[in-house]
């Protein structure tokens, strides 16, 4: 761990990490999609399938945060497209109230990222990832929670 | 019922009191016959006379007494003497006649034409022995030319609704039966016994049930209905009423032809006193019996006369007659039981229920009851309205009524029943009328129409005359009618232009059969009968048209020479001034010449010549 | 009933039947010219006469308007009808000699000549005075627009004050029943005459408001279209409820919501193609021999508008020259779709053999990209097509067509060659792409199905699952899901049918393992997860103890309703429900797993 976080100080070495929850069925098809159609784009996100994007709860993004993500992302279907026909609405509205908090939680909202990517979509998808972790490169790295990894609160 | 017996009262005493006054009394022929002939003028003019000379004379306008050759027509009453009925008046002898009769002594013998109640005058016959008026009997005009047909009174006190109101005691059946005992047939045509009619409406289900009075009299040269209506409308309205009684219907509705405005008025007068004598409206005298009259203006088709045709125009759709069955008696106006009848089968059924159906069966023929109104005109001496029995022969009614043609041509033929009707040859003109007989010669009674031709009549322009009426008032609904009328017209004209070709009287007789049994309503079923008739009488006739190209008659102007006979010609000039193409030339007292290039055959030469010097080649 | 004969043939007809109608029932042809079924009978022409021998008023009498009586005996073609029809055609044939239907009859009935004038001028029309069409629009249509004007010969059809009144709806129906086709609604209606466009031609003819969808429809049966018919427009006609002998029309019925429940659903909607006017270039709806692949299978089919003719829709003659142009809007990056719609090389081809089967010597062009050709036997049936000169095949695309006088000028590219081409052509087909039905998404929505940029419908897995959609019990057969031609839809629509089959054989259904499990020690009761259960499962369950006393009310997740979406599950305070497979821990676990 402390390897890790002297690793994560040192621009020259840094690579971001993005954590991205996906639905089953859009968005993570999407990905998957993606991957069959040979759309490359950047290793730096790491996914966690999840049935729904409604299945997301806060606790997941702020887990993500003080692990070492340096943006979550959340992605599910378009809206009116759920697979279980309202999760992502519950979704939306859930965690645009969370990003609000975040700056309370000290974290730069610009880290949290929320977008629809059906199964389709697999080009989105490829550009999606293109395009915030060129962001999340311009925002440098998250340091915010590096004492508590150190102190070895979360696990 | 109090207030009507003092009304019976009232009105015969003022009737008596009119009958014996004691001051003159003029009574002035006013019907449409009358005024057309002059009677509005003399009506002016006995006015401004008697207001004028400040004399107590009483002036009423009646109806018409049939004598339409006499018109204008005046019946002076002057206090104990006979009165005295003048002819041809004009407002110069009605000044004469109050002047040196009313007002002096001098009865005016030369005008006068006959006393019409009893007592003698110098050197006046009785009216009733004028040949016009021997050998008529008249019940359904009656009070024509008698009473004031504005004032009810007059009406009422010769008995008015007396039939009505012994209907209402005995009952709808009992005067049913006394239609079926009468044996009255119906008077505008086709002669059906009026009680099965109206026991068929009877009998019909369907509510509310009505009446109607066709008054569409449009036959040319027919007035037998107008004159009824003009003279004695408050008849009809009692017949009616008496129909309507007996069927169970509570409106009526008179059908009257727009052409007759004066009728129109007076039956609308004569509708607004009844009702306000209680005789028409709600209840009427507490029997529980209703009915209620209106009158519908016709805009004058021929066809409307047809009883669909007439409903239609009632329901104020195109008068167009309708594929029979079902009859009106089962769904006529608005779909409901209706019974029509003609203004004089009307008219006779007041006097049936009043004097009993055996009276009125009394006179007449086997299977003809009663009288019938014809309307005599054409080339007759005495033209007018005349009743006669049924069975009266056709001589009768031409010669001893009529006189017989005038300028003592010879007699030719009788049209009778109009257009839909036929010629009648001199040879059955002792045939007794009635509506059996009529139909075996090729004829009909129709409404009872008699047109008089004679010798300068020619048959062929007579049968074109009447189907270019018809082609005209066909409606045009059927095929039959519309087409086949029009195409024997069209023979027709090829005929008398001098186009006829052989074949073409068998054409006729053929298309003539074939719209007879093919077309929808009675107008075409009986318009090829003009030209039938004058075929099966007056064949030659029309292969003298055909074949020799002549008409004899001198009527058909293609087919027409004139000549004149030198020896017959006195050289008078009348034909050399009247002729409107300056063919006649001649020398006074020589024989005169017609120019044949120059002549148009006009035929006033014809018609002018006292001597009958011209002739037709 | 009535009982009547009918050359000498005995008859039963109901009370209020026509002697027409007996006469039918008894095998009897009359001939009619103003009789419609629909319409009341006038007894107006006369052709219909029969004659009563017995058992009424004897004589002769129109069929059509005379009602059967009891113990009529009639005869409907004796010496006398045929002599009174005769005379009544002659009559019609001197009125309207130029009547087709007029001097057919005549010929049947042997009339050679007529022996009177014929009318010319003015009333010398086809018109026969009928006067069906102004009975049919006074008591069917109830508009009252026409009527009859004048009276005899001078009798005329007209409208009230010879006036074009609003009161005429149009409809035509006077036209359609005209026994002579003599007239014509647009002299008598203010607004244009607009026809009621068929559908099922693209619009090249015109339907009737009461019509059946297309030939051999399942079920093969007519229906209303509501927004035209005049019963629905004016409360007035009721014809064809009048005329149907099987009592089938009943103009209460209406649209109505049916619900099924099934186990499982194949979409199968299809597909349309695209309008083609917006690439201007082509001249589609400007030009009117500029047609899509749709319109001419139509105008080439022999149940099409002009029943197999071919022709050109500006004058109706046969087209001596035609282009083809292939892929109009597909495989177009830019304001067009980027696939291939697949079928229209293919369809092209044929079009080329049916044109050079109704137009002989013409002349046929057909501009493409790519023949694609694969499928069985695809490619050789194209080669056959190009070999027996059926048409040239041009490689390049068009750029313009305009017309120059009667032609169409159609400049291209031909590639091959590398030169500019122009043709002058009759007719222009164009094959548009291929669009997913409008209203598709809609039902993908309803469905849960989801569906790519254009509209078609995704499956589950594209090589893995192919009928399959992500919904369970959904699956795809056909155009809904990507352009096919008819092999393919076949065999994809048959193994939808077969995984339909196979899901719902079952007596049993299984079901995903991850669904949501309570616990209920921890759970106090606030069913904020029940408001986000958008499938209803979670309901209430009450806790007793031995005794059967309550002590707590909590929540319950249905088994067999839940799908495990976790909505509940991130929606709990107190943590009490987890979903399997995705159990908070488990997801923790996979969180920092990602950081190791």
């Amino acid at each position: 761990m402390i390897q890790q976080a002297s690793d994560s100080t040192d621009n020259s070495k840094w690579q971001p990490r993005i954590v991205a929850f996906l639905c089953n069925w859009c968005s993570y098809a999407g990905a998957d999609l993606a991957g069959m159609s040979r759309f490359a784009y950047p290793a730096a996100i790491k996914i966690v399938r999840l049935p729904c994007s409604g299945r997301v709860d806060p606790m997941f993004i702020i887990k993500s945060f003080e692990q070492g993500a340096d943006l979550v992302l959340v992605s599910g279907c378009h809206p009116g497209d759920c697979h279980y026909t309202s999760g992502n609405y519950h979704a939306r509205r859930k965690l645009l109230a969370f990003r609000e908090l975040m700056t309370f939680l000290g974290i730069d909202p610009r880290r949290f990222k929320i977008s629809w990517v059906s199964a389709a979509e697999g080009a989105k998808w490829s550009s999606l990832v293109k395009e915030i972790t060129a962001e999340v490169i311009a925002l440098g790295p998250f340091e915010n929670y590096s004492k508590l990894r150190a102190g070895g609160i979360a696990e | 019922m109090k207030s009507l017996d003092k009304y019976y009262l009232e009105a015969t005493d003022r009737w008596q009191t009119l009958q014996t006054s004691s001051v003159p009394v003029l009574y002035v022929g006013a019907a449409t016959c009358g005024r057309a002939a002059g009677a509005g003028d003399v009506i002016k003019r006995l006015q401004a006379e008697i207001r004028d000379k400040h004399v107590d004379v009483k002036l009423v306008e009646v109806g018409c007494l049939g004598l339409c050759c006499f018109e204008p027509l005046v019946v002076v009453h002057k206090p104990g003497s006979p009165q005295v009925c003048y002819g041809k008046v004009d407002p110069d002898k009605s000044a004469g006649i109050l002047e040196r009769y009313v007002l002096g002594t001098d009865p005016c013998a030369k005008w006068a034409l006959g006393t019409t109640t009893d007592g003698r005058l110098d050197g006046v016959g009785k009216l009733s022995e004028h040949p016009m008026m021997t050998g008529q009997v008249r019940h359904v005009l009656r009070n024509c030319g008698v009473i004031d047909p504005k004032d009810m009174g007059h009406y009422m006190a010769r008995d008015g609704y007396r039939g009505f109101l012994r209907a209402l005691e005995v009952g709808p059946d009992k005067t049913l039966e006394e239609v079926k005992k009468s044996g009255l047939r119906g008077r505008g045509g086709a002669g059906f016994p009026t009680w099965q009619k109206w026991q068929f409406c009877r009998k019909a289900a369907g509510e509310p049930k009505y009446v109607i009075c066709n008054a569409d009299e449009g036959d040319p040269g027919a007035f037998m209905d107008r004159s009824i209506m003009e003279g004695d409308p408050y008849s009809v309205l009692e017949g009616m009423a008496i129909g309507a009684f007996v069927i169970g219907a509570e409106n009526g509705y008179i059908y009257v032809r727009g052409e007759y405005p004066l009728a129109i008025n007076n039956l609308s007068i004569a509708i607004e006193q009844t009702r306000s004598m209680g005789l028409l409206g709600d209840d009427i005298l507490g029997s529980g019996f209703s009915f209620n009259l209106e009158i519908v203006k016709g805009a004058g088709a021929f066809v409307c006369g047809e009883e669909t045709a007439l409903i239609a125009s009632v329901q104020g759709d195109i008068g167009s007659p309708r594929q029979r069955p079902p009859y009106p008696a089962q769904a006529g106006l608005w779909g409901k039981p209706t019974n029509i009848n003609n203004v004089e089968t009307w008219s006779n059924v007041p006097a049936i229920i009043r004097q009993g159906g055996d009276q009125f069966a009394g006179s007449g023929t086997d299977r003809s009851k009663g009288t019938k109104v014809f309307s005599l005109v054409g080339k007759v001496k005495n033209t007018g309205l005349v009743e006669v029995p049924m069975g009266t022969t056709m001589r009768q009614i031409v010669f001893d009524i009529g006189g017989g043609p005038q300028k003592k041509r010879q007699f030719k033929a009788v049209q009778s029943g109009g257009p839909s009707g036929g010629c009648i040859p001199a040879s059955l003109l002792d045939l007794p009328i009635d509506f059996d007989k009529l139909q075996e010669a090729g004829a009909m009674m129709g409404s009872g129409g008699l047109i008089v031709m004679d010798e300068r009549t020619c048959m062929v322009d007579v049968a074109k005359y009447f189907l270019a009426f018809l082609v005209d008032e066909s409606c045009g609904k059927c095929t039959a009618c519309r087409e086949g009328v029009a195409q024997m017209h069209n023979v027709l004209v090829r005929i008398c232009e001098g186009d006829g070709r052989d074949g073409d009287i068998e054409l006729l007789e053929q298309l003539g059969s074939y719209v007879k049994e093919t077309s929808l309503c009675q107008l075409g079923g009986t318009a090829p009968n003009p030209v039938l008739s004058t075929i099966r009488y007056f064949r030659d006739e029309y292969e003298t048209h055909i074949r020799e190209k002549k008409c004899r008659a001198g009527v058909c102007k293609s087919l027409v020479r004139f000549v004149i006979d030198a020896e017959a010609c006195k050289g008078c000039g009348l034909c050399l001034r009247d002729c409107p193409a300056e063919a006649v030339s001649g020398e006074k007292q020589e024989p005169h010449q017609i120019n044949a290039e120059l002549c148009v055959q006009c035929g006033v030469c014809y018609e002018d010549c006292p001597f009958d010097a011209v002739t037709v080649e | 009933m009535i009982k009547l004969t009918i050359d000498g043939q005995q008859v039963e007809v109901e009370p209020g039947r026509t002697i027409l109608d007996a006469a039918k029932l008894a095998g009897r042809e009359i001939p009619t010219l103003c009789h419609h079924p629909a319409v009341p009978p006038a007894g107006a022409c006369r052709i219909c006469v029969v004659e009563i021998v017995a058992g009424g008023r004897p004589g002769l009498v129109p069929s059509c308007a005379y009602p059967a009586q009891d113990g009529m005996e009639i005869q409907t073609c004796s010496e006398r009808v045929l002599q009174s029809r005769r005379m009544t055609l002659q009559l019609l044939l001197a009125r309207s000699p130029g009547s087709e239907v007029i001097q057919e009859m005549a010929a049947e009935h042997g009339i050679k000549e007529i022996p009177f004038p014929k009318q010319t001028g003015e009333s010398g029309d086809d018109c026969i005075m009928c006067g069906l069409c102004v009975r049919l629009c006074q008591q069917i249509v109830g508009a009252s627009a026409i009527c009859f004007d004048g009276r005899g010969p001078d009798r005329k059809v007209s409208t009230p004050y010879a006036d074009r009144s609003d009161v005429c709806l149009g409809c035509g129906a006077c036209a359609f029943v005209c026994p002579t086709g003599a007239i014509d609604p647009a002299e008598y209606c203010p607004n244009p005459i607009e026809k009621i466009p068929n559908e099922f031609n693209c619009g090249l003819d015109s339907r009737t408001p009461i019509h059946l969808p297309f030939p051999q429809a399942v079920p093969n049966k007519p229906l209303i279209d509501r927004e035209n018919c005049i019963r629905f427009k004016t409360g007035g006609c009721g014809a064809c409820a009048d005329i149907c002998p099987a009592g089938a029309i009943n103009y209460d019925m209406t649209d109505e919501f049916v619900e099924e429940d099934v186990g499982a659903i194949i979409v199968a909607t299809g597909y349309e193609i695209m309008d083609p006017s917006v690439y201007e270039e082509y001249g589609y709806g400007r030009y009117p021999d500029v047609v899509t692949s749709l319109e001419f299978e139509r105008m080439v089919s022999a149940s099409g508008p002009s029943n197999g003719e071919l022709t050109r829709l500006s004058n109706g003659k046969p087209p001596k020259s035609i282009v083809f142009l292939q892929c109009i809007g597909s495989r177009r990056e830019k304001n067009g779709k980027p696939y291939c719609s697949k079928i229209c090389c293919m369809y092209t081809a044929k079009h080329t053999i049916l044109y050079k089967h109704k137009v002989h010597d013409g002349q046929a062009f057909v501009f493409f990209m790519d023949v694609r050709a694969g499928g069985k036997n695809y490619d050789q049936f194209v080669r056959r097509v190009v070999k027996e000169k059926q048409a040239t095949y041009l490689r390049g695309r068009v750029s313009k067509v305009y017309a120059r006088g009667d032609k169409l000028m159609v400049r291209g590219a031909d590639t091959l060659s590398g030169t500019q081409i122009e043709i002058a052509a009759e007719m222009v087909v164009l094959a548009p792409a291929l669009v997913p039905s409008s209203g598709i998404r809609d039902l993908s929505q309803k469905l849960r199905v989801g569906y790519d940029e254009h509209g078609f419908l995704l499956e589950a897995h594209p090589k893995l699952r192919p009928v399959d959609t992500n919904t369970a019990g959904v699956f795809l057969a056909g155009a809904c899901h990507s352009p096919k031609d008819i092999p393919e839809s076949v065999a994809q629509a048959g193994a939808a049918a077969s995984k339909a089959l196979g899901l719902i054989c079952h007596t049993r259904l299984s079901r995903e393992p991850t669904i949501g499990i309570v616990d209920e020690s921890s759970c106090n009761g606030c069913f904020e997860c029940e408001g986000v259960c958008a499938y209803g499962a979670i309901g209430p369950r009450e806790l007793t103890d031995k005794k059967g006393n309550l002590l707590a009310t909590v929540a319950f997740i249905n088994e067999g309703l839940c799908q495990g979406c976790g909505a509940c599950a991130a929606t709990c305070r107190s943590k009490s429900i987890e979903v399997q497979g995705y159990r908070d821990d488990q997801l923790f676990a996979a969180i920092n797993a990602i950081h190791r």
